[in-house]
């Protein structure tokens, strides 16, 4: 006791901002929510911390791991209905976030920067952030000329009319399906604050600064169809069918009209799903997604593995590649596609990619979730993703979600 | 003359007057000495510096110059073995961890505070906020209408516990 007395005591609350903020950096989003709260002065250190933009330099590799979003299995849960988030980085917790009421059936069609790109049930793609449930409006389908809203006896809008073929022939298409296939994947740069969407079944690109109240469709070359998008600082670049990546720079005030080839065309991609994914040393990486159609009944082990090739520094070759490093592993899916520097403490294992559901399954209306696993590079195996319930019968199909930090 | 800090020698005296002499190649990783050392014109000819934290005592300033010895020893400062040797260089009372890392902001020295800011980030991680409090000896000093207010922006982060428990 006497001892006790003798030494002063350390006041842990009064931790310096800068102290603190490094702490808060090596913890998930979750452990950060927990540290906000235990006294008023870390609660503010934490919201200064996350307002002052200088101190971003100090950011180590990402601490936490996408989460895997689920589809709701409790409907009657406490906080409503909402989506179930499987996190790894805290221990393979569940997490249950209440949705807002009027999203509760949206369907997912990209995440990215912490926002989720939900489709709700008029159609309209809507950017929300799960874990703030903060919203922000994009324009209205209804806003491009080409698409007309058709609208039943009570004044509902039940359908769209619009063409998406080169032969302009018009269509008609219930919510459902608009909702399910309009728009493939969208995507959002927070350095110039714009979206990006695959439209028309992946037949043009609109983009859209946050505040904008039309869409922009980029001129796209002629027989033109999208595989997958990305940004990487003011440019977005585009995989195309024709086995080309495109990009185009979105950094000047006015939209670009012209496309430029990055790298030689790549032949090897038929049949096979692509990717396009950032590596953590700043490579465009194009990942190919290689199935076995043999295998559908056995649809656990459908995904093979995954081929990855990097541009060469001559801006032209693509490089096959036989590992991704030691510290890097990429989380490949439909909607998501990111690369990680990895850190053994949160259970990532580098030379991996930890991949979730196809489109495949979408498009035949299927239930999801037997394509979640992780390939092994360096063995080419495929192993269950960790502890993860890998169960058939998903639906909407699972997504990874990078969680913001605090805002 | 710039003093090229590697072929100097530091003397570094805590709070309570305790001398460390230090070699200067382990000094600069402290950027508060290189920076202090880069200043000061004085003692250049005879190669010796002397720094005094006033706010460091003998006890943690000796840990801090033994981890600046290891680190800046290149033939010992290589993955697996380094690792190891930090894991148990940072297995210390919650008290001296707390001097530790303020030790180690104080004199700025970027892989002390990577290692005392992990240790403590293991030490909070997966644990909910009236835990953490209970591991610091943190006091609550919000009042239940502000705790409750603040928790409602991330309700889902408490899962299925009502906050009664939390109180």
């Amino acid at each position: 006791m006497d001892k006790m007395k003798d030494e002063e005591q350390r006041d842990w609350s009064s931790l310096p901002e800068d102290i603190l903020y490094v702490i808060s950096r090596r913890l998930t989003l979750l452990d950060c929510i927990h540290l906000s709260v235990v006294c008023t002065s870390w609660h503010q250190s934490i919201k200064n911390n996350n307002n002052n933009s200088s101190r971003r330099k100090y950011t180590n590799p990402a601490k936490q791991v996408p989460w895997l979003m689920l589809p709701c299995e409790a409907a009657d849960h406490p906080h409503g209905p909402g989506r179930s988030f499987f996190s790894l980085s805290d221990g393979g917790k569940t997490l249950h976030i209440g949705l807002p009421r009027h999203l509760a059936n949206m369907w997912c069609v990209g995440t990215s920067d912490g926002w989720l790109f939900v489709v709700d049930s008029h159609s309209e793609l809507i950017m929300l952030d799960p874990t703030t449930g903060a919203e922000v409006a994009l324009p209205s389908i209804a806003s491009r000329p080409t698409v007309t809203p058709l609208r039943n006896k009570k004044g509902n809008i039940h359908k769209y009319r619009f063409s998406w073929q080169v032969d302009g022939i018009l269509e008609d298409w219930g919510l459902w399906r608009m909702r399910s296939f309009y728009y493939p994947k969208a995507i959002f740069c927070r350095n110039i604050d714009m979206v990006a969407t695959i439209i028309d079944m992946g037949f043009r690109i609109a983009v859209a600064r946050v505040g904008d109240i039309k869409w922009t469709v980029l001129e796209t070359p002629a027989r033109f169809m999208v595989d997958d998008i990305m940004f990487h600082e003011g440019w977005l670049y585009a995989l195309i069918n024709s086995g080309y990546v495109l990009s185009c720079n979105l950094l000047s005030p006015t939209l670009p009209t012209c496309w430029k080839h990055v790298g030689k065309q790549m032949r090897k991609w038929y049949g096979l799903k692509r990717y396009l994914v950032m590596s953590v040393e700043k490579e465009l990486l194009q990942v190919f997604r290689r199935c076995d159609p043999t295998m559908r009944s056995d649809r656990a082990r459908m995904t093979l593995g995954f081929d990855v090739f990097r541009l060469h520094e001559n801006g032209c070759d693509w490089v096959e590649m036989t590992s991704l490093g030691d510290h890097q592993a990429l989380f490949l899916g439909d909607n998501h596609s990111v690369s990680l520097a990895v850190d053994s403490v949160h259970g990532l294992m580098g030379n991996r990619v930890y991949f979730t559901d196809d489109d495949e399954e979408k498009i035949f209306c299927e239930p999801c979730g037997a394509h979640i696993g992780v390939y092994k590079m360096d063995d080419m195996t495929v192993e269950p993703y960790c502890s993860f319930p890998n169960k058939p019968g998903l639906s909407p199909p699972p997504v990874w979600f990078m969680p913001n930090y605090l805002q | 003359m710039a003093s090229p800090s590697h072929t100097r020698t530091v003397t570094l005296k805590s709070c309570d007057d305790v001398e460390f002499v230090l070699d200067g190649s382990v000094a600069t990783l402290s950027q508060t000495l290189v920076s202090a050392m880069a200043e000061d014109s004085s003692s250049s000819d005879d190669g010796t510096f002397t720094w005094c934290v006033s706010n460091i005592t003998g006890e943690v300033l000796a840990k801090v110059v033994e981890f600046c010895n290891k680190h800046a020893d290149i033939s010992s400062s290589r993955g697996e073995d380094l690792k190891e040797w930090d894991k148990a260089f940072i297995s210390v009372e919650l008290d001296l961890l707390y001097d530790l890392i303020l030790a180690a902001d104080n004199l700025n020295i970027e892989s002390l505070l990577d290692l005392t800011a992990q240790r403590v980030a293991d030490e909070i991680k997966g644990k909910m906020p009236h835990e953490i409090r209970m591991l610091f000896n943190i006091e609550k000093d919000f009042t239940d209408e502000e705790e409750r207010e603040i928790r409602r922006e991330h309700a889902w982060a408490y899962g299925g516990e009502s906050l009664k428990s939390f109180l």
